[in-house]
């Protein structure tokens, strides 16, 4: 670090506009990183916040699962006979549009639960759900949007009325707040129409959500019931517009990391080449490939990690000042493991350059008197 | 004899095939402990290479190259990048400093190639600077330093390590005649002080007097 060092503070200006470019993009990729996980928070935390393990769908279906399937109560009986199954419950999801009784008009995603199922949540505040009443639970995307404990919704065009008796954690699903209903209460808004609700309509359910002991196989049970066993977390793809977001947000970083390593490996590139002369008298002088190896890349390393770190506060700062209009939510994992991507992709980038360092011949010390 | 330079029947071919060329035919010479031996011959007679051979950084044709105790051939390269830095000491034409550092720096950098820098090392070196009158531009950087004062603390520099070869190339070329003459007879004076072999190579008439031996060089081959 003797030469490192010096040299960082002798070309200050040279290294503090490289560095400025890698921590502007740590900046953007703390920021994006937010956006992700704001939006995969968005799109899913409300499956993510329930404690089963798989979902059984119904066979055959693809696509947006979680609106397709329909399972039949024969199926989720049957599930809960299936060894290695520690719980099973029906499960009811559907996007629907409601109206309170001041007109406050909001977007929901009704959960239908069975009440004191493993799946029925605890309520943050209020009383919990009770079977054979329209008593539902609203998630805090609700409350922001004017809806109170003591409203009443309607659901559009079916006309069901959802009393609100209570608050639930957040949680929301395609971008929308979730409402946990008793699985009664939604099956009525799922048949879809008003008046008498058929005798059949309470046997319906959008899957089977399941607990399973580990190791437990579902293909013989899917084949019996007829039913795709998927974990939730891979039914997280299903969820409307998931897999277009992330796939978006995984392109637009990845690209960053490219761009920050190819930035990266030219400056040191440029820099390794107009320091010719000078790697040429360290070896005239005696300085092993070692010695020389390790002195470029440690000042690679700090600059990339001064810059980074300094970048992703200014990250992080940003991310506070964010409204809550914006779905982003920083995690320290993640924040985490783009600074560390972006740092071991730079010094991949500048690897050629530390490595040319090796292949300078001492004799240029001597000057081109020969 | 046990220190100093011996060079024996050294020839160095550069380049291959037609466009061979033999920088130095079949030189032998010896330089003792504490003498200063001067080596003049036009631009392209071979001086330079005759540096570069002394000094490890190419091997020869044919012929051996002694350095101390150590005969080249017969050491690893990272073996002969250890002599080089314990064992040798170069004055460059133009001082050849590293722009970032001090003056100081350029000194102890030598010593921390090799490991680490002690406090004895930080001694010596202000020694060295004092004797070569650049204590008070000790902490300068080369740019704030006359060609003079460069060439000075590169000949510090080159005496840091004690070596047991010091190899002077031009080191007037960039000096005026008045700082010429200061600055050889200061490379002569530590020569002889710190009891190193020294060649110089130059095409300086005007310096000769300062040296103890006098070489001529034309065509890559060595004659008094």
């Amino acid at each position: 670090m003797f030469l490192a060092l010096r040299d960082l503070r002798f070309a200050r200006g040279r290294f503090l506009l490289m560095g400025s470019v890698v921590a502007l993009i740590a900046v953007l990729s703390v920021l994006l990183s937010g956006m992700s996980s704001g939006l995969v928070s968005d799109g899913i935390s409300g499956l993510r916040a329930l404690p089963a393990t798989h979902f059984a769908f119904e066979s055959g279906v693809t696509g947006d699962l979680f609106s397709r399937s329909v399972v039949q109560r024969p199926t989720w009986e049957g599930w809960a006979k299936v060894s290695g199954v520690t719980a099973s419950t029906p499960y009811g999801n559907l996007l629907a549009h409601a109206t309170s009784q001041r007109g406050d008009e909001v977007d929901l995603a009704l959960f239908g639960v069975v009440p004191g199922s493993f799946l029925a949540p605890q309520p943050t505040q209020g009383s919990a759900l009770s079977a054979g009443s329209n008593g539902v639970l609203i998630s805090p995307k609700l409350r922001d949007a004017g809806i109170r404990v003591g409203d009443t919704l309607t659901v559009d065009r079916v006309g069901t009325k959802l009393q609100v008796v209570g608050t639930v954690g957040g949680a929301s699903f395609g971008h929308v707040g979730v409402v946990f209903a008793p699985l009664t209460v939604w099956q009525e808004v799922h048949y879809g129409l008003p008046g008498t609700v058929p005798a059949t309509a309470y046997d319906q359910a959008t899957a089977v959500a399941l607990r399973l002991a580990p190791g437990t196989d579902t293909v013989a049970a899917d084949q019996q019931l007829g039913t795709h066993t998927i974990t939730v977390v891979t039914s997280y793809a299903a969820s409307p517009g998931f897999t277009a977001e992330t796939a978006t947000m995984t392109l637009i970083r990845l690209f960053l990391y490219l761009i920050s390593a190819l930035v990266v490996g030219a400056f040191f590139t440029v820099w390794t080449v107009q320091r010719r002369q000078e790697i040429a008298l360290v070896k005239a002088l005696g300085g092993s490939r070692r010695y020389l190896l390790r002195d470029a890349a440690a000042q690679v390393l700090a600059v990339l990690v001064g810059a980074t770190v300094v970048g992703a506060l200014v990250g992080v700062g940003l991310g506070a000042l964010i409204g809550r209009g914006v779905p982003f939510s920083l995690e320290a994992g993640s924040v985490l493991a783009s600074c560390l991507l972006l740092v071991v992709l730079g010094l991949v980038g500048a690897l050629g350059a530390v490595r040319r360092v090796t292949a300078v011949d001492p004799l240029i010390a001597l000057g081109g008197n020969r | 004899m046990t220190a100093g330079l011996q060079l024996r029947g050294v020839t160095l071919r550069l380049g291959d095939g037609d466009t061979s060329v033999t920088a130095l035919d079949d030189v032998s010479m010896d330089v003792a402990a504490g003498e200063l031996v001067a080596v003049v011959g036009p631009s392209g007679s071979g001086k330079s290479s005759l540096l570069a051979v002394a000094g490890a950084l190419i091997q020869p044709t044919t012929g051996t190259v002694v350095v101390g105790t150590h005969e080249l051939g017969s050491l690893s390269d990272r073996d002969r990048t250890r002599l080089r830095r314990e064992r040798i000491g170069y004055v460059f034409q133009t001082a050849n400093l590293l722009p970032s550092l001090t003056s100081r720096e350029q000194l102890l950098l030598v010593r921390h190639l090799g490991g680490r820098i002690t406090p004895a090392d930080r001694e010596r070196a202000d020694q060295l600077l004092a004797s070569v009158g650049m204590s008070h531009r000790a902490d300068r950087r080369p740019h704030q330093l006359s060609g003079g004062e460069r060439q000075r603390v590169g000949i510090a520099r080159a005496l840091m390590t004690s070596p047991d070869v010091l190899l002077v190339d031009e080191p007037t070329s960039a000096l005026d005649h008045e700082h010429a003459h200061e600055v050889v007879q200061l490379l002569a004076d530590e020569t002889h002080e710190v009891g190193t072999a020294a060649v110089m190579v130059t095409h300086d008439p005007a310096i000769l007097a300062h040296a103890d031996r006098v070489l001529r060089m034309s065509d890559g081959r060595l004659g008094a």
